[in-house]
């Protein structure tokens, strides 16, 4: 198993030059560069103007600029932004936290919920409380996350209910105590959090319904049944244990969307994640700041394939990775 | 007895010296006239909420910033020799107390205000004047202060006389640049290390603790959390007094809320989470509906100052004919400015809150701006009668033809995303199409907008905006033929028209002549020719309106932008 990672993390390296050369080249399809816009600003000269595409590199033709950047890469340097004037991994640095804390806090609360009641839903198929539950994963699904956010700030707003509208803290956080620190942040969250969860939520939900309702049509749960097994264990030991596979499939991907996967729902609320900070480096065509955005999301992406891999390996006594 | 000597020894000596540190502590106080500015004195303490805009500060360092977002908040801690007036916009002393004009006005000598300490309790010398000239003047800083301070590229000559004097020498007399010198002093001792090996780019990153960033103003950097809030507070050691002794500024803190989108920043103001805004435009009915039954007001404060206008493009190497004949003529772009309907895009785009812009002169700059210009009223059989007039005649089939017999046909392109452009495209393409003349009008990619502008020069006709400068120097890179932004045929070796020509020459006397009036007379003639030469058919510009918490004093927005910003000093909570 150990060899298998340590080949997986090899194959890392092409997909990881293929991704940043295609995004590179893309990016540099976009019209204009960082420094466009500045033009127009008649208290800056061409002079400076010059000076500084000469030392951001933009005069020079986009193959020597990824490569400069590929360069620095492998020493551990993802550059610097431009529109920062600080050193890339700073500047996503003080994003990531934010966005873990929110991405974090809203899976681990779709999964402790989704699966239960997609369990419920399968076992009790077609009750009333099947039905209600599946209107509502319906609901989910369809709503788009930004609209689901707008629609509750309307709501919190018009309602005074004293949450929040966007944001993660409070004026004066700096002078709050700890524990007033923490009910202030979880204030700021529950919207987000809430927006982004049953997003998260309705889709597993629906997964793990079909996926429980497929393995108990199974031969082997009949077999179990007229063992005379307890129901309880028939389905908790035999069925989910078998429908869960594909869900760590799922999972993994979920992982590896972590950091990129709340970003509408950031811009929206106003949250200060990595999401919000991707779409200013995009708009203001802060290459590097852009470009290292997407390495971290690529890392993540193939990292979570390989946990979800490796997970599977464990749950699932068929698979064997030689 | 000899105990009460004594004790009257000590007594007389604890006088004399705390005096002495009062003295030493206020050499060079600057009394602050609040009452001329029609405010009144205020109380001490209480935090003020701003909303900081879209995105906070992207740098510490003043010579760095290339952006308003961190600009706004920098200006607030660090200062100039000079600042403008609120008022007259006239240069007024800051950290220099006064300052001498040489008689041949190529030499200028500022005496310092003494005593000033920047915010690590060092004094502000000579020393940091001619450093922070050095560090503007170093072309691998790239600072935004460095263009308005070369007179014909060539640097001026800063040095220190002694502790508290410094002389400038100027290659030639250059009127303009008291307008430009007030550029932030930053330290020495701090930053002059770094500066000289080379690493003073690297200096006060967003990464640096905000309380290392040191300057003399009125306010420092408490903390900040990037993108989200930066809170300044009060510099205990101002030199800056009400004319009731009282140390200025009033507020314990300023915190700047940032918002990603400005609707939300809008809900955030309603909520009572700023105690002032500026209200965006298309947001200004809802604070109509709303300021009857609210705890703030409405405060109008002028013009804003940037320009918006549709220029055609008479580039002789970049548009063929017959456009270029069509575009060089003035009497077909006299005839085009009558049908611009700027009222109708007052009301359209601005819900009536805006001002009219006839010519190239900052509206706020009531010295230098003419009002009896030549002006275009919208009034289309005039351009109608206008274009037959040149030749330009309506055929049969509706459709105005040139004396070549060609169709009259060309394109406007605008940067998207503006609802203000859209609005003025499409009267316009609808008045144009009244006349016989075909407008395409698109919204491109504001990039590809700007390459068209400055590299490529293949276009019709442009719609874009330009942000104004107090001054009328400012606006040199559109001016003077020689300009990048000289937008209808940039960077000209030789001016190509007699107009253009004038226009130079007009430039050039008027940055020479250190007299206002001469100088008044010079851009009144610029005008003039601006007025009948129309290059540029000026659009509207919004009315700046704030909402000011009623429980805020002084709140007195200022005449050379319309900002509260430089009330911040005086400002005060009614408690």
């Amino acid at each position: 198993m150990f060899r298998y990672i340590v080949r997986r993390f090899f194959y890392m390296i092409p997909m990881l030059l293929g991704i940043s050369s295609l995004s590179f080249l893309i990016m540099q399809l976009a019209p204009g560069d960082f420094l466009t816009a500045m033009q127009m600003n008649p208290d800056i000269s061409a002079e400076v103007l010059e000076a500084m595409r000469a030392r951001f590199w933009l005069d020079k033709p986009a193959y020597m600029q990824y490569l400069k950047w590929l360069s620095q890469l492998l020493r551990f340097d993802m550059g610097h932004s431009f529109l920062w004037h600080a050193p890339v991994s700073w500047v996503i640095g003080q994003r990531i936290p934010n966005t873990l804390l929110l991405s974090g806090i809203s899976t681990v609360i779709a999964w402790l919920i989704a699966l239960p009641i997609g369990i419920h839903s399968a076992v009790k198929q077609y009750s009333w409380s099947d039905r209600v539950l599946t209107f509502f994963t319906f609901v989910g699904v369809s709503i788009p996350n930004w609209f689901l956010g707008l629609l509750l700030l309307y709501v919190v707003t018009n309602m005074g209910w004293g949450l929040p509208i966007g944001g993660m803290t409070s004026v004066g956080f700096e002078s709050f105590t700890t524990a007033q620190k923490v009910a202030d942040v979880a204030k700021h969250m529950a919207i987000p959090v809430l927006v982004l969860s049953t997003g998260i939520m309705a889709s597993l939900m629906r997964y793990m319904r079909s996926n429980v309702l497929e393995v108990l049509r199974q031969d082997f749960i009949t077999t179990a049944r007229a063992k005379g097994l307890k129901e309880r264990v028939v389905i908790y030991k035999h069925a989910v244990r078998n429908a869960v596979n594909p869900l760590i499939t799922l999972f993994g991907f979920q992982l590896g969307s972590i950091l990129s996967g709340a970003a509408l729902t950031e811009i929206v609320m106003n949250w200060p994640g990595i999401g919000s900070l991707m779409l200013t480096a995009v708009r203001g065509l802060d290459y590097y700041l852009v470009m290292g955005n997407l390495v971290i999301g690529g890392v993540m992406l193939i990292v979570g394939n390989l946990v979800a891999d490796v997970l599977l390996a464990v749950s699932d006594p068929r698979i064997r990775f030689e | 007895m000899k105990k009460s000597l004594f004790a009257f020894i000590l007594a007389a000596v604890l006088i004399i010296s705390t005096g002495l540190v009062a003295a030493a502590d206020l050499v060079d106080p600057l009394i602050v006239d609040i009452e001329g500015y029609g405010g009144t004195i205020g109380q001490y303490g209480g935090s003020m909420t701003v909303s900081g805009g879209t995105a906070g500060p992207k740098t510490f360092n003043p010579h760095r910033a290339a952006e308003t977002s961190s600009s706004d908040v920098l200006g607030h801690v660090f200062e100039g020799l000079v600042t403008l007036d609120r008022e007259t916009g006239q240069p007024q002393p800051q950290l220099a107390r006064s300052w001498e004009i040489s008689d041949d006005e190529t030499e200028i000598i500022f005496h310092l205000r003494r005593g000033v300490q920047w915010h690590d309790g060092t004094e502000f010398t000579a020393d940091d004047v001619v450093f922070t000239f050095d560090v503007i003047y170093d072309a691998n800083v790239g600072s935004n202060a460095r263009s308005g301070l070369l007179i014909d590229g060539q640097p001026m000559k800063v040095e220190k006389i002694d502790r508290y004097t410094v002389k400038f020498t100027l290659p030639r007399p250059h009127a303009p640049i008291m307008y430009s010198i007030g550029a932030n002093i930053v330290p020495y001792h701090i930053l002059g290390d770094a500066f000289e090996a080379g690493r003073y780019q690297e200096m006060w990153g967003l990464a640096t603790d905000p309380r290392e960033v040191v300057g003399t103003g009125a306010w420092r950097i408490a903390s900040y959390r990037v993108d989200q809030e930066l809170i300044l507070e009060r510099n205990p050691n101002y030199y800056e007094f009400d004319s009731a002794g009282n140390r200025l500024p009033y507020l314990d803190q300023v915190v700047f809320r940032y918002y990603q989108n400005t609707d939300t920043s809008v809900l955030a103001f309603f909520s009572g989470e700023f105690d002032y805004i500026e209200i965006p435009s298309t947001h200004f009915p809802e604070f109509l509906d709303r300021e009857v039954s609210s705890r703030w007001s409405i405060i109008s404060a002028g013009p804003d100052s940037g320009t918006r206008f549709i220029v055609f493009n008479q580039n002789p190497n970049a548009v063929p004919e017959p456009k270029l004949s069509w575009f060089s003529d003035v009497k077909f772009r006299q005839a085009l400015a009558h049908a611009l309907d700027k009222e109708t895009i007052l009301d359209m785009a601005m819900n009536g809150q805006g001002y009219i812009l006839d010519g190239p002169i900052n509206m706020r700059n009531e010295f230098f701006l003419k009002k009896d210009l030549k002006t275009y009223p919208y009034d289309l059989e005039k351009a109608a009668a206008l274009l037959d007039e040149a030749g330009y005649r309506l055929g049969a089939d509706g459709r105005r033809r040139d004396t070549q017999g060609n169709i009259i046909e060309f394109d406007l392109l605008t940067g998207a995303g503006s609802t203000l452009s859209q609005i003025v495209g499409e009267l316009f393409q609808e008045d144009l199409a009244a006349l016989g003349i075909t407008l395409n009008f698109n919204m491109i990619d504001f990039n590809v907008l700007v390459d068209k502008l400055t590299s490529n020069f293949e276009w019709d006709a442009i719609l874009i905006g330009l942000t104004g400068t107090f001054d009328p120097n400012g606006g040199s890179n559109t001016w003077l033929s020689s300009g990048n932004l000289h937008m209808w045929n940039p960077l000209q070796e030789e001016p190509y028209t007699e107009w253009e020509a004038r226009i130079d020459e007009i430039w050039y006397a008027a940055q020479r002549a250190m007299n206002p009036e001469v100088r008044r007379e010079l851009y009144y003639e610029f005008q003039d020719i601006v007025a009948e030469q129309v290059p540029l058919l000026y659009t509207v510009t919004n009315e700046r309106s704030l909402a000011v918490g009623d429980h805020l004093k002084n709140g007195l927005p200022d005449a050379i932008s319309g900002s509260l910003a430089s009330a911040w000093n005086f400002i005060w909570i009614e408690r």
